[in-house]
């Protein structure tokens, strides 16, 4: 497992940002973790504090540049297999887990409403990821 | 061929026919009064050579004669010139003159007996001559004096034959007047005729084209109404259409905004249940009892909204447009949703009795919710100290045909259970949307349920009934075409 995995939220709600930011300092206190709220902004804040995040935690609907344009973006410049993406939406919609997939998105995680199983879900994800 | 065009048609060849009829009879009778005008003529010209001829003949000895006294005063032979050829002069006359007159035998024998006196004439001109080698007055005188009286007795008899010419000339064109008469009146009778047709067959023509006018007028008038229908039909069409169309719009953003509204009130409703759950987790142990009391209730409340908005959801979504028909085994279907409801099934130790169902041209995923939501409908009613039994039946039946049926063979599966039943007048009502017949707390559920299945049948033109006895069972009847294809 990574020593000290740099992590990117990217969402435009302040409180799903909070919510999986509190599980990640709750679970990992080690972790670095940075917020963005649109994907123009988290391309600006790759580019200017290299290297990329090891994790990404993406929303899919966002303004000025939604999930799946930064997705598109993002993976003509880095290495997705480096700097892995995980979706991070509240769309259960099977075409978009399709869509994201087919972009080179590694997991898909539909927000949810209890702690709890969001903290089980993430340990997954982190433990799969983050190796 | 209608009636009054056929006596039309008859009078118009009757007409045609007339014409032709008094056309020709006329041009029989034309010729007919040309040749009678003709053969007048003939007689008349008969006439006139005829005395011509007399007179000619006459004439001939006439100017013997003359030679011949011109001769016994001068001795000159020069006047005898006349009387040489005189004679060959007189028979050829007289030949022709029998010719002429063949016809008439009274004629025939004047002639002749003026052939007779022609000669003796001739015999005393002779006879003047002879006595030219001695010539005295005595002997002249008688000799002329016999040729003066015969040359009288030429002339009266020439007279008698002229007369008797005119006077056949006269029976004979009198005769023929008499005829003609006829002829012409037979001729104004046929013109008269002719005119009437004519006068008839413009008429007729006139009328007739005065009528195929109105018809026509009429028909005119007709294929106008007609297009003006059309138009106005067309137009109800159209409107009809757009109608439709807008009403499709409607039904469309109607369902996209129950979907997007369902959809929006999720997250925060999401973010309430988070926000309680972080509370409970990171706050509980400072709640007194009243409000943990509370809390409990947030909680509950909010996990029912959850379930409702859930519920609207899938109401929502189901809807034909997303999905799409293929051939679906119902025992798969009814495998997949007991499979989804088995930690249910256990738990209440229900017993599910089907027989071999049929397959049917549906939307898989749509059939299995409608089972599903039956059979889940089914434990959750069932009597509390009764384990649920569930019968699934299919049955063929066939329907008479229409709209939507390419093949009118249906299917009717019923759904009976044991449960607790239900009021009869509530039949059509448990298939309205949020109607419920219970309270929350007694039995839990949102009222969506079998809307949603009232829904999807429709969905696949079926139709769906049921039939209860309070505190003995429900049978649930759902009718479904075997190979209904949505448009």
């Amino acid at each position: 497992m990574l020593e000290q995995p740099k992590i990117l939220i990217i969402d435009d709600d302040k409180d799903d940002q909070s919510f999986l930011s509190d599980v990640i300092a709750e679970l990992y206190p080690a972790f670095k973790c940075n917020l963005a709220s649109n994907g123009q902004e988290a391309l600006e804040y790759i580019a200017a504090d290299p290297p990329p995040p090891d994790l990404i935690f993406l929303d899919l609907n966002m303004p000025v540049l939604n999930g799946f344009e930064f997705l598109r973006d993002y993976k003509n410049i880095y290495d997705l297999k480096k700097s892995k993406v995980i979706i991070y939406s509240t769309s259960s919609n099977p075409r978009d887990k399709e869509v994201t997939k087919n972009l080179g998105a590694a997991d898909y995680i539909t927000k949810m409403a209890d702690y709890d199983k969001l903290k089980t879900r993430l340990k997954q994800v982190v433990h799969e990821y983050c190796q | 061929m209608s009636p009054a065009k056929t006596s039309r048609i008859n009078i118009t060849y009757i007409s045609f026919l007339a014409s032709a009829v008094v056309i020709v009879v006329l041009t029989f009778l034309s010729f007919q009064l040309f040749n009678k005008q003709k053969s007048a003529t003939d007689l008349v010209t008969h006439t006139f050579l005829v005395k011509l001829k007399i007179e000619e003949v006459v004439s001939i000895l006439k100017e013997a004669e003359s030679g011949q006294r011109g001769y016994l005063l001068t001795d000159d032979t020069a006047f005898l010139q006349p009387y040489k050829n005189a004679e060959d002069k007189f028979n050829r006359g007289i030949s022709e003159l029998h010719t002429l007159v063949s016809d008439n035998a009274e004629q025939v024998e004047n002639i002749d007996e003026f052939k007779r006196l022609g000669d003796s004439r001739f015999t005393f001109l002779k006879g003047g001559l002879d006595l030219t080698g001695n010539k005295t007055k005595d002997g002249l005188i008688p000799i002329l004096t016999n040729g003066r009286k015969t040359m009288i007795d030429i002339r009266n008899h020439m007279q008698l034959i002229a007369d008797n010419e005119d006077k056949y000339l006269n029976e004979r064109v009198k005769n023929k007047l008499q005829a003609d008469k006829w002829t012409s009146v037979y001729i104004l009778v046929f013109s008269m005729i002719s005119f009437a047709v004519l006068l008839f067959s413009f008429f007729r023509l006139r009328n007739e084209n005065i009528k195929r006018t109105e018809a026509e007028i009429n028909t005119e008038i007709l294929e106008k109404k007609i297009t003006e229908r059309t138009a106005e039909i067309a137009a109800i069409n159209k409107q009809l259409t757009d109608q439709n169309y807008l009403l499709e719009n409607k039904n469309e953003e109607l369902n996209s905004f129950t979907f997007i509204a369902s959809h929006d009130l999720k997250e925060p409703l999401r973010k309430i249940e988070m926000f309680t759950s972080r509370i409970k987790q990171t706050e509980a142990e400072h709640f007194s009892p009243k409000s943990k009391e509370y809390f409990a209730g947030i909680l509950n409340a909010s996990s029912r909204m959850q379930n409702l908005i859930e519920a609207v959801l899938s109401y929502a979504q189901t809807n034909t447009s997303t999905h799409h028909f293929k051939q679906t085994d119902l025992n798969e279907t009814l495998r997949h949703a007991t499979e989804t409801l088995n930690e249910s099934i256990i738990n209440c130790g229900a017993v599910i009795n089907a027989s071999n169902l049929p397959k049917l041209y549906a939307v898989p995923e749509q059939v299995e919710q409608l089972f599903t939501n039956l059979i889940s409908n089914a434990l959750k009613y069932s009597k509390p100290d009764t384990p649920p039994v569930i019968t699934i039946k299919a049955e063929k039946t066939y329907d008479k045909p229409h709209e939507g049926h390419t093949n009118n063979a249906l299917w009717k599966i019923i759904f009976t259970d044991n449960g607790i039943g239900f009021d009869d007048k509530y039949k059509d009502k448990i298939f309205e949307i949020f109607q419920r017949l219970h309270g929350k707390t007694e039995y839990e559920g949102t009222g969506v349920g079998l809307a949603i299945c009232k829904k999807i049948v429709e969905n696949h033109n079926g139709s769906i009934s049921a039939i209860s006895i309070q505190g003995k069972g429900s049978s649930f009847f759902i009718i479904l075409p075997e190979n209904y294809h949505s448009k």
